[in-house]
């Protein structure tokens, strides 16, 4: 039975104010968050490392052309937590089909850093919580 | 961020207004909303003017141009001002001791309590390099770091219940003192629309001129770091005192992140004692004395009842201790005369004391009304001897020329025509001993630098031959001791610059 | 998994570190004028026993439920990112606290601290050394040495670490025989109540901390280490006379005794750096 869950995993707070010796580069530095995109494809690769989780999604057109998305997450603690790392428990898995809400890379890339994720079970994860300012 | 559009309305809450203004900026950050900023560094282009040096009595101060680096913070409290000065288009008309023969760099810091001048920045700590004391500055520097829009509110939080708010002609404006080491200065914060500091007035205190205001406006606000911090800074910044500007900069970018710099005060301007005036008496001739010992020199010539003293320079302490040291070398004769090579501030600023002591003042002709309607203005915020006990000053002139003699020795004064540096400058010569008495148009190195195409060496020398004057020796105002052939030295070599 | 927090100047904010992060906010406390609380059973041959798991967590569960769960978890002005991102940079960089360079190296550390993210080895997963790393996250102290554990936060990375630290009275390898590594060599001894080690032999690759604070090879570390009672007080001057004019004392950290008796460490996830290729500005915090 699907059902949404929605638990934000504020991952960018941890990186700086809380810890002094350990910095980051900003979110704005790489990516423009005026630039939304949605992609729904299958996960090809999941990747768990810090500082960032990995997750490549091919999605395919209209026309049947395949695009090969990157998508940046939160680090793999974070997601562990909520509930994301293990496949046999309802976590991800290559070959799932995800839908992906992001914000694009500044650079032209496709590559993009994820919003929410929507799970095939219809489970949606807020990776990072959105602007209600938004600009 | 968006303005936070402010209702004029009379009494309302100061800190609240305060608080809408550092916001205005960029200073409130965090969910906690507190005071982010504690340090910056800026750089920027423009003019900056020589207060008290202008071209004729009453003119705006001259222009030269300048390129600054500013660095500073809030919590030490420290700024360090890196800036090369150099000569505008065109011939400088005025002093500041222009034309330059190169690019002067100055770096003024205080940090805390401490005020002094580096060769380079952190002098003191690089070897090779030299820190000079300036304690007399400590009170004008920190003041200029809490009249930057940052520091202002700042300030004005701290004052507390002591900060009011009114409406101006539309315009809020914030009111506070100061206070520890500029205790006794009250600041008038303006904002604009925006709710950003538009500009600050300080009052200030100034040997000739009195009470004045120092008025700094400052437009533009952008974020002008190459890394954004939403923190917004003036792209321009206009400073007027004394009623003509004093700078006028463009600011090409600054750091408004926190930058990392640091003001370690060096150990020998620590332990540095206390400036005191001192003076010390030269004879130079019989009945000739050079009065040096500080930056400006004077000279005492001893008539058979009386003493002429030439120059009462920079501010009442120096005068009070120059007449003193009159009085010790020359006793029993009263200072008749006071002579006054020309109205710059730095060769002036003594005179109020010497119409004190109750001294003629003899000045070139151009100075007299101007003399008369500043030193009519008040002195309320460091009233010196002749405020608080007023007289009438006695005031005669110089047109071309006038010869003080008693029959026994004579001190002829001359107009000097042509300077760039000022149109009432006066010579003095005795011609008995042959010694030429002058300010600031020969200032022999290395104390003093020669101008740029030697300018205002040259311009002295034409005087002095056209008015066939036979120098032997030179009593310069700055420097030292020198003879007619150091100067003609100082042109032959060339002007090749 | 630990945060520290500034609170003591206003500089820094007291951050509750919601969903992945078991944290607890610290205040500094200053502890070395107080006289210490021991117990026997936190004594090891008349010096205290700094033993034990020192990531003490007082929330329980992953995520902090709340009506404004943005509020909680990224505690930005108005709730915005960029706000965020900004005004953290701009907060903790407000921190008074810094080395003292000479002035030959002030151009330098700026320019590092400008261009953080190409230029922190941090960044590029290298370890933390010494003594960015900070206090350990787990002690384990025997009669003749302490081993000190550390973790990595879960979404930064210079991994797991250790260090071991003899109290045996040894002294230090000379200088010119060690190669510089991340955490150099070090030894400790007691001062009453309080555990110093003594560390030399650095490479100059590391940094101090945030900020470009560099330093050379004859770089020499002390760090105070001291319990009381379920805390524990770090606190490191370093001392490097080649750049800075005059040793450096970083703000004291004080972590709490985890209290779970069973508590162990989680593994750090390992560390690769792909951003660098994709940054388009210096923005970092």
């Amino acid at each position: 039975m699907p059902h949404t869950l929605s638990g934000t995993i504020g991952v960018f707070c941890l990186l700086c104010v809380g810890i002094p010796a350990l910095g980051h580069h900003s979110v704005q530095a790489e990516f423009d968050v005026s630039k939304p995109v949605t992609v729904t494809g299958v996960v090809t690769k999941l990747e768990w490392v810090n500082p960032h989780s990995y997750l490549a999604v091919d999605a395919t057109d209209e026309s049947g052309k395949v695009k090969h998305w990157s998508f940046e997450m939160a680090g793999p603690g974070v997601l562990r937590r909520a509930g994301l790392s293990r496949a046999d428990r309802g976590g991800l898995a290559v070959g799932n089909m995800v839908t992906v809400n992001a914000v694009l890379a500044k650079d032209g890339t496709d590559f993009g850093l994820v919003k929410t994720l929507t799970l095939p079970d219809g489970r949606t994860f807020t990776i990072w919580g959105g602007d209600p300012n938004a600009k | 961020m968006a303005a936070i559009a402010v209702p004029a309305a009379p009494g309302q809450d100061v800190s609240a207004t305060i608080n809408k203004a550092e916001y205005a900026i960029g200073m409130i950050r965090g969910p906690r909303r507190i005071d982010a900023i504690n340090t910056l560094e800026y750089w920027g282009t423009g003019h900056i003017y020589s207060f008290g040096q202008a071209y004729r009595p009453g003119g705006p101060w001259p222009p030269y141009k300048v390129t600054t680096r500013v660095s500073l913070s809030y919590a030490v409290p420290a700024m360090r001002m890196d800036f090369t000065r150099d000569n505008p288009e065109g011939l400088v008309q005025g002093g500041g001791l222009g034309p330059l023969a190169k690019p002067e760099r100055q770096i003024q810091v205080v940090s805390g309590s401490f005020a002094w001048n580096e060769s380079t920045p952190g002098a003191g700590f690089v070897p090779g390099s030299t820190a000079t004391p300036a304690a007399g500055a400590v009170r004008d520097r920190l003041l200029q770091l809490w009249t930057t829009p940052f520091g202002v509110l700042k300030a004005a939080e701290q004052a507390g219940a002591s900060a009011k708010v009114t409406i101006d002609g539309g315009a809020t404006v914030i009111t506070f003192p100061l206070s520890g080491r500029l205790a006794g200065i009250t600041v008038k914060a303006t904002l604009n629309g925006k709710n950003q500091v538009e500009k600050v007035e300080t009052p200030a205190d100034d040997p000739v001129l009195g009470d004045i205001v120092t008025e700094t406006t400052y437009s533009d606000y952008k974020d002008l770091g190459e890394i954004k911090s939403d923190v917004l800074f003036p792209s321009r910044i206009v400073q007027k005192q004394g009623g003509f500007p004093i700078l006028d900069l463009t600011i090409t970018k600054a750091d408004l992140n926190n930058p990392y710099v640091v003001f370690p005060v060096p150990e020998a301007v620590e332990q540095a004692p206390p400036p005191a005036v001192k003076v010390d008496a030269q004879k130079v001739a019989d009945g000739v004395w050079y009065l040096t010992g500080g930056t400006h020199h004077s000279v005492a010539v001893e008539f058979t009842n009386y003493v002429v003293l030439v120059e009462c320079p920079q501010n009442e302490e120096r005068a009070l201790a120059v007449i003193q040291a009159v009085k010790t070398t020359i006793p029993r004769k009263p200072i008749r005369y006071v002579v006054n090579t020309h109205h710059h501030f730095d060769h002036s600023g003594g005179l109020r004391a010497c119409v004190a002591e109750g001294a003629t003042i003899l000045t070139q002709v151009d100075n007299k009304a101007y003399y008369e309607k500043v030193w009519a203005q008040p002195h309320t915020l460091n009233p010196d001897t002749l405020a608080k006990a007023p007289r009438k000053p006695v005031i005669e002139t110089v047109a071309d020329k006038r010869v003080l003699t008693d029959g026994k020795r004579s001190l002829e004064l001359y107009h000097v025509e042509g300077s760039n540096h000022a149109t009432t400058m006066l010579i003095g010569f005795l011609p008995q001993e042959k010694i030429l008495i002058e300010a600031d148009l020969y200032n022999p190195p290395p104390e003093g630098a020669l101008s740029l195409a030697l300018v205002k060496e040259k311009n002295l020398y034409e005087n002095l031959t056209r008015l066939k004057l036979d120098v032997r020796e030179i009593t310069p105002l700055h420097g030292k001791l020198v003879t007619i052939e150091d100067l003609k030295k100082a042109i032959g070599d060339g002007g090749s610059r | 998994m630990k945060s520290s927090c500034k609170k003591r100047f206003g500089f820094g904010s007291c951050v509750l570190i919601a969903a992945q992060v078991t944290a607890v906010c610290l205040f500094p406390k200053q502890v070395w004028g107080q006289a210490p609380s021991p117990s026997a059973s936190h004594s090891t041959e008349a010096h205290p026993d700094l033993t034990g798991v020192w990531n003490g967590a007082t929330v329980a569960g992953p995520y902090i439920k709340s009506a404004d769960p943005l509020a909680a978890l990224l505690p930005a002005r108005d709730g915005d990112l960029v706000n965020f991102e900004r005004d953290g940079a701009l907060i903790r960089r407000s921190n008074p606290n810094k080395p003292l360079y000479k002035p030959q190296y002030w151009e330098k550390v700026q320019k590092l601290d400008q261009n953080e993210n190409e230029a922190d080895p941090s960044y590029g997963c290298a370890p933390g050394g010494v003594p960015r790393i900070g206090p350990p996250a787990k002690i384990v102290q025997t009669p003749t040495e302490l081993v000190f554990l550390y973790v990595s936060p879960p979404a930064q990375g210079w991994g797991d670490a250790y260090r071991v630290i003899p109290t045996d009275g040894r002294a230090h390898t000379p200088l010119d025989q060690l190669d510089g590594t991340w955490n150099g060599e070090s030894v400790g001894h007691w001062e009453g109540d309080t555990l110093v080690v003594d560390t030399i032999g650095f490479n100059d690759t590391s940094w101090l901390d945030i900020g470009g604070y560099f330093h050379s090879e004859n770089m020499h570390v002390i760090e105070r280490i001291r319990r009381d009672g379920d805390t524990l007080t770090w606190q490191a001057t370093v001392e490097d006379p080649d750049v800075l004019l005059k040793p450096w004392v970083t703000n004291p950290r004080v972590q709490r005794l985890n209290p779970d008796p069973k508590a162990r460490l989680p593994e750090s996830f390992p560390c690769s750096e792909r951003d660098l290729s994709h940054l388009v500005t210096k923005e970092h915090h």
